[in-house]
Parts: C-alpha cells; sequence; structure tokens
C-alpha cells in the first residue's frame, strides 16, 4: 500500500499570517493553480488514487477536490482528525506580532514546539492522538494494492509521518512541507505493526518535467 | 547551508545482493549511468558546492567522480568516517545465507538493529560516534552558506539523515535508500539550536525510471 500524503496549496492565510490553524482561509488563485499542477501530474504519471481523504478545511478539501477532478474515481472521504492544529490565542498572528504578545513563544526547547496548550491552543497529545487514530485506521481498511491520497496540512502531516516512520517517536522532525508538496510513504506490515517508509518527498517546484530521461 | 546526501549508483555487491559494509566492489555500467545521470540534473540545477565529500569506498567515489564531472571544478574529499557500516562474519552474505547462519539475524527487535556487535562488526554508538566526528569537522570546515555534496552509503547516510532531522535523535527513520537517490537538507537555527529540514528527496524513478533501481543489500526492517 502506499500512502500519498499532500498540503493543501497557498491559502490566503499563508499570505498573511504565521500562525493559521483552525481559522477556515480559502486557496489564494495561485493555490488554485497549484492543485491543479499536481492533480495533473499525477494523472500523467499514472497515480490513480483508490480512496481520497482531506481535512475538512477549505484550504485541504478544495485542493483535494481539484486533484480528485482529475481522478477516474473522485470520491472524497473528509475526516476531521487531519484538521489543523488549534492554534489557540496565537492563530492569525504573524511572528513579530506573536512574539510581542507572548514573549516567550520563541524561547522554548525545540521539543515544546508542537505544543500550543500554553496558548489555549491545542496539545501535542491531543492533536497525536488524533493523527495516530487516523492513521491506525487506514491501516486497517486497506489491503497491499491500494493508493491513498492525504490532503492535509503541515502540522497534522507532520505527525502522521512521526507515527509511521520514526521510532521510538521523536517529539519533532525537520521535514519541509511547501504548499502542495507530496510525500509517498511505502507502507507494510512488521510484527502486528505498520511501518512506513518515506520513497519520495517532493515539492510542486521540483515537480519532474513529463518526459525528462 | 545546503547538504545534498546521495547513496552510491548500482554496485556489483548490490547486483550480487549482499551484504557489502566494509567490502569494496565497484560500480556496475548501470551504476555509472545512474550517476551520469544524476550528475546532469544537478548540474542543470546551477549549485554552487564548495566541496563533495566521499566514502573512500569505490562504488561511492566512483559516484562522486562522475557527478562531480558535471558540476565543474569541485573538491572531491575522502571521508573514512562516512564508510559503511562494518558487518562483521554478514559482509559477503546475502540475506538467506545470512539467516541460515545466524537464524536470529531477521528476528532482532528493532532496538538491535544498526548494531552489527554480535557477528563481529560496528556497534550503533561506534557508527554514531565517527558520524558525529564528520558533522562537527564538515561544520567548522566552512562558513554557514556553503553548499557541499555527501556521497556515501545506505546505511551511513541514513544515520545521518536521521541525527540532523530528528529531535531527539530517533532510533529509526525509515527512508527508502535506492541507489543515487539525493536528498537535500538545509541548515537552520532556531532557539540557538542547528537543525536541519529534509527539503526533498528525488529517487532516479521520478526523474529517469529507466535507470533507476532499488536494490540494497539489507532493509530496515527487512522486507519479510
Amino acid at each position: 500500500m502506499a500512502i500519498y500524503l499532500v498540503r493543501h496549496g497557498e491559502s490566503v492565510g499563508n499570505l498573511n499570517s504565521f500562525f493559521v490553524g483552525r481559522t477556515d482561509y480559502p486557496l489564494t488563485d495561485h493555490g488554485i493553480q497549484q492543485a491543479r499542477q499536481l492533480g495533473q501530474w499525477f494523472s500523467t504519471q499514472g497515480i490513480s488514487f483508490n480512496t481520497m481523504y482531506c481535512s475538512p478545511l477549505i484550504r485541504a478539501r478544495h485542493t483535494a477536490e481539484l486533484i480528485a477532478a482529475t481522478q477516474a474515481e473522485q470520491t472524497l472521504i473528509i475526516d476531521q482528525r487531519m484538521q489543523e492544529f488549534d492554534c489557540g490565542l496565537l492563530e492569525g498572528l504573524g511572528p513579530e506580532e506573536a512574539k510581542q504578545q507572548y514573549p516567550d513563544l520563541f524561547n522554548r526547547p525545540l521539543e515544546e514546539w508542537g505544543d500550543l496548550s500554553p496558548y489555549g491552543g491545542e496539545s501535542y497529545d491531543r492533536v497525536m492522538n488524533r493523527v495516530v487514530e487516523f492513521c491506525r485506521e487506514l491501516e486497517q481498511h486497506y489491503d497491499p494494492d491500494q493508493e491513498i491520497l492525504v490532503v492535509a496540512h503541515g502540522g497534522t502531516l507532520l505527525f502522521a509521518l512521526v507515527y509511521w516512520c520514526a521510532l521510538p517517536h521523536p517529539r519533532l522532525i525537520g521535514v519541509r512541507t511547501p504548499n502542495c508538496c507530496t510525500i509517498k510513504l511505502g507502507l507494510r506490515g512488521w510484527r502486528g505493526r505498520t511501518l512506513g517508509q518515506i520513497e519520495w518527498l517532493l515539492p510542486l517546484k521540483m515537480l519532474p518535467a513529463p518526459n525528462t530521461t | 547551508m545546503a547538504i545534498y546526501l546521495v547513496r552510491h549508483g548500482l554496485s556489483e555487491g548490490n547486483l550480487g545482493k549482499y551484504f557489502q559494509g566494509h567490502l569494496d566492489p565497484p560500480l556496475t555500467d548501470q551504476g555509472r549511468q545512474q550517476a551520469a545521470a544524476l550528475g546532469q540534473w544537478l548540474g542543470k540545477r546551477d549549485l554552487t558546492i564548495s566541496a563533495m565529500y566521499t566514502s573512500p569506498l569505490k562504488r561511492a567515489r566512483q559516484t562522486a567522480e562522475i557527478i562531480g564531472a558535471s558540476l565543474g571544478p569541485t573538491a572531491i574529499i575522502d571521508e573514512p568516517d562516512l564508510i559503511e557500516y562494518h558487518g562483521g562474519q554478514l559482509e559477503g552474505l546475502t540475506l538467506d545465507e545470512a539467516t541460515k547462519l545466524f537464524p536470529d539475524y531477521l528476528d532482532r527487535p528493532l532496538a538491535k538493529r544498526g548494531d552489527f556487535s554480535a557477528y563481529g562488526g560496528e556497534s550503533y554508538q561506534q557508527m554514531q560516534q565517527r558520524l558525529e566526528r564528520f558533522i562537527s569537522r564538515v561544520q567548522s570546515a566552512h562558513p554557514p552558506d556553503a553548499d557541499i555534496i555527501v556521497v556515501a552509503h545506505g546505511g551511513s547516510l541514513y544515520q545521518l539523515l536521521k541525527r540532523w532531522c530528528g529531535w531527539p535523535t530517533p532510533r529509526h527513520f525509515f527512508v527508502r535508500f535506492s541507489n543515487c537517490v539525493c536528498l537535500k537538507l538545509e541548515r537552520r537555527e532556531i532557539v540557538g539550536q542547528t537543525v536541519h529540514e529534509l527539503c526533498w528527496m528525488i529517487p532516479l524513478e521520478l526523474t529517469n525510471q529507466e535507470l533507476s533501481s532499488t536494490a540494497r543489500e539489507y532493509q530496515y526492517p527487512p522486507a519479510d
């Protein structure tokens, strides 16, 4: 089974602020273009998905719809558990504003970066739990020949990567996920659990041209 | 600082599907073509590379030389600390042969993988220590804005990658190191700590399907 993790295209929130969690910004025109370009690339590569999931937030759902439009099977399953972190009081703030209002924010040790509970947002464990619950359900329902698309957010996709690919789970991994980048994971069973292996990480700007041999 | 990690091309040992470790088989013809294809691809990206570091083993060194030829004049520096795991008695054995000789080889818990001291090879700690040495040498040898290429092996690159990209460093970070896969890491300073982010990972299957190969003498975890 292969899973394609895709981050949503550029949203209005990406242009204006730093902490974008639950605020439901739409895609920009550029973001719409990005999602179309990625969908077309999947279809020219012959990559077709048996099942497609997306976060309920409009930036992810719209990205998924644009990709699905290039697929034979176009049904999307919306899953609440892959929606972005609730950023609490930080929601909508740019880095400078956030620093002024919460001077300690950027002085926390690295390992605390994924925890927004001190600012009224979601705790690390809460986000990790819902993402892991989603991942486990995926593992149980699908067979090895299937290809699955998951369109979500920078934060929740990183947590899915931590769960599947790193042991023991580190608190943070440094994997950059620009808008509409794709991470292909191979999944396989090993001693009663499922492990994922990163096969490629492809930002949109690195999309290979159709014939580059 | 950007760091490009490159695994060597298809070697004679990959073809024979044996554990290569410190054994020193050369590249195959296909391996040379893979390196040339990656070199051309990197050559088109207008990189300014301060230095290439390579494991001195033939399969890595030859890969580095072929890539270097596409990049203009670039120093290629032998770095013994990048050499592959010493696999002790496992070296030269296929997975089948290894499991016949050591029936519990595949049954080791995940926490024992990457440690070959039970077979007369290198321990996990020894590997970590020499890669740590490599990291500090590289960091003191180059200004923060210099870009470098590191050509090495599935095992040693794997250890470097997870040391750089995970906090705290995980024991495992499952990534498929196919022949001539290229990964770009970028250095960043956050709260006074140096961290690295994986920016992209492009295997040959995305740029040149005809030449791609996923040959590896061992897998994390084993395929079966």
